[in-house]
């Protein structure tokens, strides 16, 4: 029996369940919990300690069990949900967590509750109403077939089962039969006592006993249990016939004290505990890769029928080209999830931290339901965690301080998801002092980052936050001051292709912007030429495509565009594609990234088309001005353009030139006079 | 012809052990999430034991076995209640529908084995 | 379920086919106690049962005694490896009339 499969599934379910557990208990402190949000806090303890006691994962069971006995009082009102409780339920369910990540990783589970875990477990046992049961899993008796027929008894068995068992599903022969497997029967009689006659009997009635002798090591506990779902009505004799101590039956379990009555919760399904099918991450990430390749196939497909010029097949390919379109966008849709799944973490973050520095601080969320690419959630949580702890620690100012500039003392975070032109965008703003400038070019100039703050924007300021070993905490502090610093943040969503954006206002606050791709593995681009290179533009980048109409002056790298500077630069200049005849029309494509717009000048216009994305080799990671590369069609290789870089430079390169223009006319301005 | 049990269990993680536990026995086992689920994918075909849990959403399992114990077709059809040792009340409830059989929570898959072979042999 | 009453050549035999199980028990019982009433010799053929539980065992044992007091005849034909099994299990090929291996 292999149950590592099972083991996976467990694990997952009892981490989403003990985040369901946190989401109930924090809600707990702003709001009472009804007796639905009990049964449910209930529920999720139970359920993961139903589920440990599979894998033999005794700690779990033992620790689960002392705090479903808490919850089973808070459900049933005999105890109240107190702060003190409820921080002590957190705790535990930490002390859970950790458990479960052991079990994950141990080779043998384990089978104490550990000492950390153990003191919670006191801790809680003691708020708890004295239990009427050992926090001790109870056995259930287990055949357990010695070969040894040294040690096997023999005992003198007769039953006569109860009037109504074959009603209750019971059959009664099934039933000796798995009596038969714990050893041998011999000397069977089958009785009928009481059969009435055909025209009397009762075909649902039971009327059969036994009488036989029963020659098995198996113990009296075991025998008996046999007839554990068969005992209402019936009448069981078990005779030991072995001349040798026996101990004393178990006692029948329905003997049992019963616990004071509890009315059944209300069992309504909650939002969002929808259908859900489980699927292997690895099996989807193969279904992707293969719409990669029939992508690419599509499209050599598209190729070779325009090649020919014949229509018919063009149609057919059409079609087939919308279907790969939608399988594709289905088959990414697959690996989307929403954000929510990184936000639930925070409200018991931002709580236990502003805890631990004694700031008082609201959490807001919203856009949760926004969707981002799985492999990005796992790979977004810390760098989000740490700028949110820096938030919280820098960001937030004392109450005290709040106070004295005329501000609520509670200080607000907020966590924020939407989608912007092909971006996912996640905002962390919070209503602190925002960043000091000064300060900031202090540090940066004590460390030798910069020498002086002169001719510095905001915006290049704050990127210096950015740069290792850079913290402006004046003490470090226990939460963000641990070396690893926004340096790292930095490169964690740079690896995914994403960018961060600071904004922020002295006194006021400050935002930091995480501007992510929806997706890592296919784009739909825009195929554009130059010389005899072709290059990929992310199309949902791409705003328009205009004429260029001379290109006036190869120092003037701007044009007007309805009443805008559009820069732009020569995508020929920035890959040195030079010996190229140029064409007698070139064009600019006009992409936008965040708020910026520039226009990229290509030679020929291409079309669309959708490219599987190709990780850039080592070599050319640190290349300028691309991203990726892509297969065509053709079997092709072209580049994808970095528009996120490429926009910068253009509009660096705008910058510079107004301000060229401007201190040329300054000093005219200044030689007139 | 081997045996058909289902499982009705609202965890994912204790339906996926069951089966794999149950079927390395050789049953056949069928699936479901909740009561209602249960009831659904009875549907007529044979199943020879129910396995369910007694808390979950939607239909709990107390009320499955008073719906199941009126279907002609399934009424003698063996129930057997993954109970806690807690909830002794509720075991009782589910025996007086008329789940006869339980297993106390948590247990491990030979317990589960030497129950279900209690009331049918793969 | 199912049962088909054959004319065989010397005699008139209930054949019962299939699974034989509470949920065919009071169809059972009608079924013989209404052959118990019309005929004075029973056959039945176990031969195609495909599973027989409790309930079935014990119509059948008391279809033989009842008939034997109303000085009829009921007796098994016919058995199947199913049949077998359980009338072995339980020992009761004495009680009815059966030779089993």
């Amino acid at each position: 029996m292999d149950l590592s499969k099972a083991k996976d599934t467990f694990l997952q379910e009892a981490r989403e369940l003990l985040q369901q557990f946190e989401t109930l208990l924090l809600k707990a402190e702003s709001a009472s919990l009804d007796s639905e949000d009990l049964g449910a806090l209930f529920r999720t303890v139970h359920t993961i300690k139903g589920s440990a006691g599979l894998f033999g994962f005794e700690a779990i069971v033992s620790f689960c069990h002392t705090v479903e006995n808490v919850l089973a009082q808070l459900r049933s009102g005999t105890l109240s949900l107190t702060p003190e409780l409820s921080q002590l339920l957190l705790l535990c369910r930490d002390g859970i967590s950790r458990l479960v990540d052991d079990a994950e990783v141990s080779e043998t589970p384990l089978v104490e509750v550990p000492e950390a875990e153990r003191a919670l477990q006191d801790a809680l046992a003691s708020v708890g109403v004295h239990e009427e049961t050992p926090a001790k899993p109870r056995s259930i008796p287990v055949a357990t077939m010695h070969a040894d027929v040294d040690d096997a008894q023999r005992w003198h068995i007769r039953v006569k089962f109860g009037a109504d068992v074959l009603r209750g599903g019971v059959d009664p022969i099934a039933c000796l039969r798995y009596l038969s497997t714990l050893g041998t029967i011999s000397g069977m009689q089958t009785l009928f006592p009481s059969l009435p006659a055909l025209d009397e009997l009762d075909p649902e009635t039971c009327y059969i006993g036994f009488d036989f002798t029963l020659t098995s090591s198996a113990s009296l506990a075991e025998i008996d249990g046999t007839f554990d779902f068969a005992r209402e009505g019936s009448e069981i004799e078990i005779k030991s016939l072995t001349p040798v101590a026996v101990p004393a039956a178990a006692p029948a379990p329905d003997n049992q004290p019963e616990p004071e009555a509890r009315h059944a919760e209300p069992v309504a399904r909650k939002p969002g505990e929808g259908k859900f099918l489980k699927v292997e991450a690895a099996k989807l990430d193969r279904l992707i890769n293969l719409v990669g390749e029939l992508v690419i196939a599509g499209a050599a497909a598209n190729v070779l029928s325009v090649n020919r010029n014949d229509n018919q097949m063009q149609e057919a390919i059409s079609t087939i080209s919308t279907l790969i379109e939608q399988i594709r966008d289905g088959a990414l849709n697959m690996r989307m999830v929403p954000v929510g799944e990184i936000f639930q973490r925070f409200p018991r973050v931002v709580r236990d931290v502003a805890h631990e520095l004694g700031k008082d601080i609201e959490l807001r969320i919203s856009g949760e339901e926004t969707e981002l690419d799985k492999s990005m959630v796992e790979k977004l949580t810390d760098p989000l965690m740490h700028i949110v702890r820096n938030a919280l620690d820098h960001g937030i100012e004392p109450a005290a301080e709040r106070k004295s500039s005329g501000k609520p003392t509670r200080g607000k975070i907020e966590l924020m998801a939407y989608h912007e032109s092909g971006s996912v965008v996640l905002e962390v703003s919070d209503d602190g002092g925002g960043i000091r400038r000064d300060k900031v070019i202090h540090k940066a100039v004590e460390r030798g980052l910069i020498e002086s703050g002169a001719g510095l924007t905001d915006a290049q300021v704050y990127h210096l936050l950015f740069e290792p070993g850079f913290s402006t905490a004046e003490a470090v502090t226990n939460l963000s001051g641990r070396g690893v610093g926004m340096d790292v943040v930095k490169k964690n969503i740079e690896a995914l292709r994403g960018e961060i954006e600071i904004e922020s206002r002295e006194g006021q606050g400050t935002t930091m912007r995480l501007r992510l791709p929806l997706t890592l593995a296919i784009i739909d681009g825009f195929l554009v030429q130059v010389g005899p290179s072709q290059f990929v533009i992310p199309l949902d980048m791409v705003l328009e495509c205009i004429e260029l109409v001379t290109q006036e002056s190869r120092y003037r790298r701007y044009i007007e565009l309805r009443g805008e500077v559009l820069p732009y630069i020569d995508v020929r200049d920035i890959f040195d594609i030079h010996d190229a005849a140029l064409p007698s029309y070139r064009y600019i494509v006009v992409v936008q990234y965040g708020n910026k717009r520039a226009g990229l000048v290509v030679d020929h216009l291409l079309g669309e088309l959708q490219v599987v994305i190709k990780p850039l080799g080592k070599l050319f990671r640190g290349a300028q001005g691309i991203s990726g590369s892509a297969i065509l069609g053709s079997g092709e290789v072209a580049l994808i353009l970095d528009v996120p870089q490429l926009v910068q430079v253009a509009c660096r390169q705008e910058k510079e030139e107004i301000e060229h223009h401007h201190e040329r006319s300054h000093t005219e301005h200044a030689c007139g006079k | 012809m081997s045996k058909t049990v289902m499982i009705v269990d609202d965890s994912t993680s204790m339906r996926q052990t069951v089966k794999i536990c149950l079927s390395s026995a050789g049953y056949d086992v069928v699936e479901a999430e909740d009561g209602q689920d249960g009831i659904a994918k009875l549907d007529g075909r044979p199943v020879h034991l129910i396995i369910a849990d007694v808390n979950m959403p939607v239909m709990g399992g107390i009320d499955m076995v008073k719906a199941i114990k009126q279907m002609p077709n399934y009424r003698f059809t063996p129930i057997m209640m993954l109970t806690t040792e807690s909830d002794e009340t509720r075991k009782r409830e589910g025996q007086f529908a008329g789940a006869k059989a339980w297993v106390v929570k948590p247990f491990k898959p030979e317990q589960l084995l030497a129950a279900v072979a209690k009331l049918i042999m793969p | 379920m199912e049962i088909q009453i054959e004319e065989r050549e010397s005699e008139r035999v209930l054949a019962l086919r299939g699974e034989v199980n509470i949920y065919h028990a009071a169809q059972l019982r009608d079924a013989l106690l209404a052959e118990l009433n019309a005929q004075s010799e029973i056959g039945l053929d176990l031969e195609h049962v495909s599973e027989m539980d409790t309930s079935a065992i014990q119509i059948v044992v008391a279809l033989l005694r009842t008939a034997a007091d109303q000085g009829k005849l009921a007796r098994v034909v016919k058995v199947g490896s199913a049949a077998a099994n359980i009338i072995r299990f339980c020992n009761l090929q004495d009680e009815l009339g059966l030779q089993l291996p």
